[in-house]
């Protein structure tokens, strides 16, 4: 009997499995079939006209391949520069210096992090950026973005810098080097896979960031990709699918490599310690 | 160990590296934070006469917000509210993460290529862009023409009109294939982390799976699990990107807080309303996330 | 003045008093070891020497220069530190540099300066490698290099070989004094391993709880500690001590410890509670008492090849004996721990020596 019921949970498992697979392939099955096939539908399928016409045709989209490559890379790119530059510039002060409240200030700055998100801060952001005249700028969406992953960005850095042997910095200064010489010589280049992971995380944030943009945004122009797609809907308001989904996976894809490239290189793991830091 | 500042940084230094983040946070978080209060009790709009001279009003809007008499119908608060306690609950605390450590269960110490690939596509799932996997979920909840009813077809179930009939349950299915990945890599790690010994010893003793979870895994993995419901929760509750999907609808049946905030602020500008909205928000997810630090700091201790 | 001297050095973190009132001079070219307990103030010691550390009292001077207020970078001494400190991202060859580099010496010099200093630790071979790419020895050995490269004032070490494994430990041990005799630069060395201590130090300054309690050279240390505490640090097996009273007796004093009267004939030691002290080397097991001799029983024998340790029960506490292995008498329970009373060390209440003059 034992026997059987071993077998009975294997099946299980094995149905488990399957399911799951199924699960999350299934709703992405559409994004690598449709945009290849000239009659795209709603429907999964394997493509009847095999067609690279639709990217073409997305292509041909001006305002759409701005939004794109211009404007979504200008909005990722500048948050992703921000954010790895002062978070870790603050990780690394933070940890070296000694400074009273030092716990208390983490843990005020998780805090802020996660009550101020999403929609509820929306209105006074926007009423900021207005009077600051930085409605409809890159630098304003990029500001708020920065802004808003600078904390969990901070809290990725510490765990990093604080692993740091001090030894290094000290070993540097006895051996005659100026300080400014030490971060030069020794400490960036070992914080130099931190602010990678950094940088990836918070360039992929920002470039699936929609709604901000949506709100600061106003002029066509300046809309990034999320924005942009809907400028693929008719004049009665439907998608076009053939352009809509060609246009989607090419947004997409971007992620997609970054995701491998972190996975080959580090291998995409929790190590343990989590702190926050998903959407 | 040195307690001692360094000598590389100087204790001016330092600061002018922390500025820049500070300057960031206080502006962008610590600021609106205080504004969105100030704003809940005036009547602030963008156009129109409020929007040069606001004035203060009070709390009436909140008592608008919760007002009985009305609350509860679709489209107002409360109902935006139910529908979010629903969302909450349904993919969140009974789908994300439990279906995450059934994963990650189901996957420990059995290392291949099946592992990838669940992993890889469940994190995929999690990662791509908002919009594109917005898109997707359209076409795979399409009544007529979706992959999801084609596969309950095979199964014998008739069509399901997603959007029209089942549009909360549309997005909290959707939630669940969206976030269960932070579960599934959370009790990974922590699975990762209890010592090979412990399980050789059950193996020794004869347990069974069911006892094995009851009486070695869940005790060790007890504050990981506290600490996904929390954070998964909390971003649940805040999550905007259903509205990609069913916008709310149809007839705000699928309105969520974040959504109803957003349509009350920005469709028609109606600040002060919005600020209150935000104000509430923001009160549940602070109750939520200090709860989480709070434990965290007792287990530190 | 003595070429490193640290005149009444005081470091305080917020309550906790490190170092407490520290003078200490160093002669050039000595080796100096710094040995202690963890915790006893002799890391602080060190890095407060490097300049890692700012002292709340007190002042430091070296190669009669006063280099109390300056920062590291310029005080032109040299630290191994207990990780070795290498930096990941560069070779061995650029480790080894960097001192100079900062020093911005003329990239010949460098290449040739750094090849001398690799030959001298053998470890040329390994210059082009990344620290994870080589051993702990080796790595401990590029550390030294870095170290000696530009020719620094002090050399200090901070507990170096306590990452090794054992048997790398006692070689390196032999390497690094050859070393020292060989550079001929003054050294102050680290450490909490009083076997490495005696062996390597012209002079050993014993630290407890941020004082230095004696300093002098290793047998002197050995022969005449000053105070219980160092007389139990030093010597493995460590120093024998019995708790109990001085008395007269008709032909001198006697130790009265509990359960047992120890006869100290010939010696006259005003009465007071006192400790006594002997150390393994110096004691004898007999079937026969001497003039000097307690009873015990044995309680374990632990042959070690060239030498046995007996340890017997007296009275209520354990003591162990070092001995040849011909000279253990029959397998006896009961037997008698002799003593020699030119080698007794006896303590006051207060851990203080008591000179037996005469």
């Amino acid at each position: 009997m034992k026997g059987l019921k071993k077998y009975a949970f294997k099946l299980g498992l094995g149905i488990f499995i399957l399911f799951i697979v199924g699960f999350f392939l299934l709703p992405l099955l559409w994004l690598v079939t449709a945009p290849f096939d000239a009659k795209a539908t709603l429907r999964v399928a394997i493509p009847s006209k095999f067609t690279l016409a639709n990217f073409q045709a997305v292509f041909k989209n001006t305002f759409a391949v701005r939004a794109l490559f211009l404007n979504s890379i200008v909005i990722a790119g500048g948050t992703m520069l921000g954010v790895t530059l002062f978070a870790t510039l603050a990780a690394y002060a933070i940890s070296r210096l000694d400074i009273r409240g030092r716990d208390f200030l983490a843990y005020l700055l998780v805090l802020f992090s996660s009550v101020v998100q999403g929609t509820a801060a929306m209105v006074p952001i926007f009423l900021l950026l207005f009077h600051l005249k930085l409605i409809d700028t890159y630098p304003g969406v990029i500001f708020v973005l920065t802004g808003g992953l600078l904390p969990t960005g901070i809290f990725l850095m510490r765990d990093f810098v604080a692993g740091i042997p001090r030894s290094y910095e000290e070993s540097a200064l006895v051996s005659g080097a100026r300080p400014w010489q030490v971060l030069r010589d020794v400490v960036l280049p070992v914080l130099r896979p931190g602010m990678m992971v950094l940088a990836v995380w918070s360039f992929v944030q920002a470039w699936g960031d929609f709604l901000i943009s949506l709100i600061v945004m106003r002029s066509p122009a300046k809309m990034p990709a999320p924005v942009a797609i809907y400028s693929f809907y008719t004049e009665g308001g439907t998608p076009v699918l053939t352009l809509v989904s060609a246009y989607s996976l090419i947004y997409a894809l971007p992620v997609v490599f970054l995701y491998l490239f972190v996975n080959w290189r580090y291998g995409f793991r929790f190590f343990g310690g989590i702190k926050g830091g998903g959407r | 160990m040195s307690r001692n500042s360094s000598f590389v940084l100087s204790r001016s230094t330092g600061l002018v590296f922390l500025a820049p983040a500070l300057l960031f946070i206080a502006l962008f978080l610590f600021f609106p934070l205080v504004w969105v209060l100030i704003i809940s009790f005036t009547d602030t709009t963008l156009t129109g006469p409020a929007a040069l001279n606001p004035s203060f009003v009070g709390i009436s809007n909140y008592t608008r917000l919760f007002d009985p008499s009305r609350w509860m119908r679709l489209g107002n608060f409360g109902s935006a509210l139910r529908n979010t306690v629903i969302f909450v609950l349904g993919s969140a605390v009974l789908g994300q993460v439990p279906l995450g450590l059934a994963i990650a269960l189901a996957f420990h110490r059995r290392k291949g290529l099946l592992r990838e690939i669940v992993f890889s596509l469940a994190t995929i799932a999690w990662i791509l862009p908002g919009v594109a996997v917005a898109f997707a979920w359209i076409a795979f909840l399409d009544r007529d023409f979706g992959t999801l009813n084609a596969v309950l077809a095979l199964l014998g179930i008739p069509k399901i009109d997603w959007y029209f009939d089942y549009p909360l349950y549309a997005i909290i299915i959707f939630n669940i294939w969206r976030g269960t990945a932070f579960s599934m890599l959370l009790f990974s790690a922590a699975l990762g982390n209890i010592p090979p010994s412990y399980w050789e010893t059950a193996d020794v003793i004869g347990a069974s799976a069911w006892q094995r979870f009851k009486d070695i895994v869940f005790p060790l993995i007890r504050p990981n699990l506290f600490t996904a419901l929390i954070l998964v929760t909390l971003w649940t509750f805040n999550v905007f990107t259903p509205y990609l999907i069913t916008g709310g609808g149809p007839l705000y049946r699928s309105e969520t807080v974040p959504i109803y905030t957003y349509r009350v602020a920005f469709k028609f500008f109606e600040f002060g309303e919005g600020a209150a909205i935000a104000v509430v928000m923001m009160t549940i997810n602070f109750i939520l996330a200090s709860f989480y630090l709070l434990m965290q700091r007792r287990r530190a201790r | 003045m003595d070429y490193l001297y640290l005149e009444n050095v005081k470091k305080a973190f917020g309550k906790v008093v490190a170092v407490d009132g520290v003078t200490l001079g160093i002669g050039k070219t000595e080796f100096f070891a710094l040995l202690g307990p963890s915790g006893c103030g002799k890391t602080t010691t060190l890095r407060l020497i490097a300049g890692l550390e700012q002292p709340t009292a007190g002042r430091i001077y070296i190669d009669g220069r006063e280099v109390t207020n300056l920062p590291p970078q310029e005080r032109d001494v040299a630290m191994v530190f207990q990780d070795y400190a290498l930096y990941p991202h560069m070779t061995l060859f650029e480790n080894i540099a960097y001192p100079l580099k900062v020093r911005r010496v003329p990239r010949k010099q460098i290449v040739a300066k750094v090849h001398e200093v690799a030959e001298h630790l053998m470890i040329t071979d390994l210059l082009d490698r990344l620290p994870s790419q080589v051993s702990g020895g080796q790595q401990q050995r590029a550390a030294v290099a870095r170290a000696l490269v530009h020719a620094p004032k002090v050399f200090l070490f901070d507990e170096p070989l306590s990452n090794l494994d054992a048997k790398l430990r006692i070689e390196a041990r032999a390497f690094l004094k050859h070393l020292q005799k060989e550079v001929n630069v003054t050294t102050v060395y680290v450490t909490h391993d009083q076997a490495e201590a005696m062996a390597m130090a012209d002079r050993i300054g014993v630290m407890f709880a941020g004082k230095v309690v004696q300093v002098g050279a290793p047998l002197e240390l050995y022969r005449l500690p000053k105070t219980k505490e160092v007389a139990a640090f030093l010597g493995n097996p460590p120093m024998n001590i019995f708790s109990g009273q001085i008395q007269p007796s008709t032909d001198g004093s006697q130790f009265v410890g509990e359960g047992f009267l120890l006869p100290l004939p010939g010696l006259h030691i005003p009465p007071q509670n006192a400790y006594l002290g002997f150390r393994p080397e110096h004691a004898k097991i007999d079937a026969e008492p001497g003039a000097c001799a307690i009873r015990g029983k044995i309680y374990a024998v632990q042959p070690l090849g060239s030498e046995v340790w007996v340890t017997l029960q007296v009275g209520n506490q354990t003591v162990t004996v070092k001995m040849f292995a011909e000279e253990l008498p029959e397998a006896a329970e009961e037997v008698w721990l002799v003593l020699d009373p030119q080698k007794i060390h006896l303590f006051d209440s207060t851990g203080q020596r008591i000179s037996l003059g005469g």
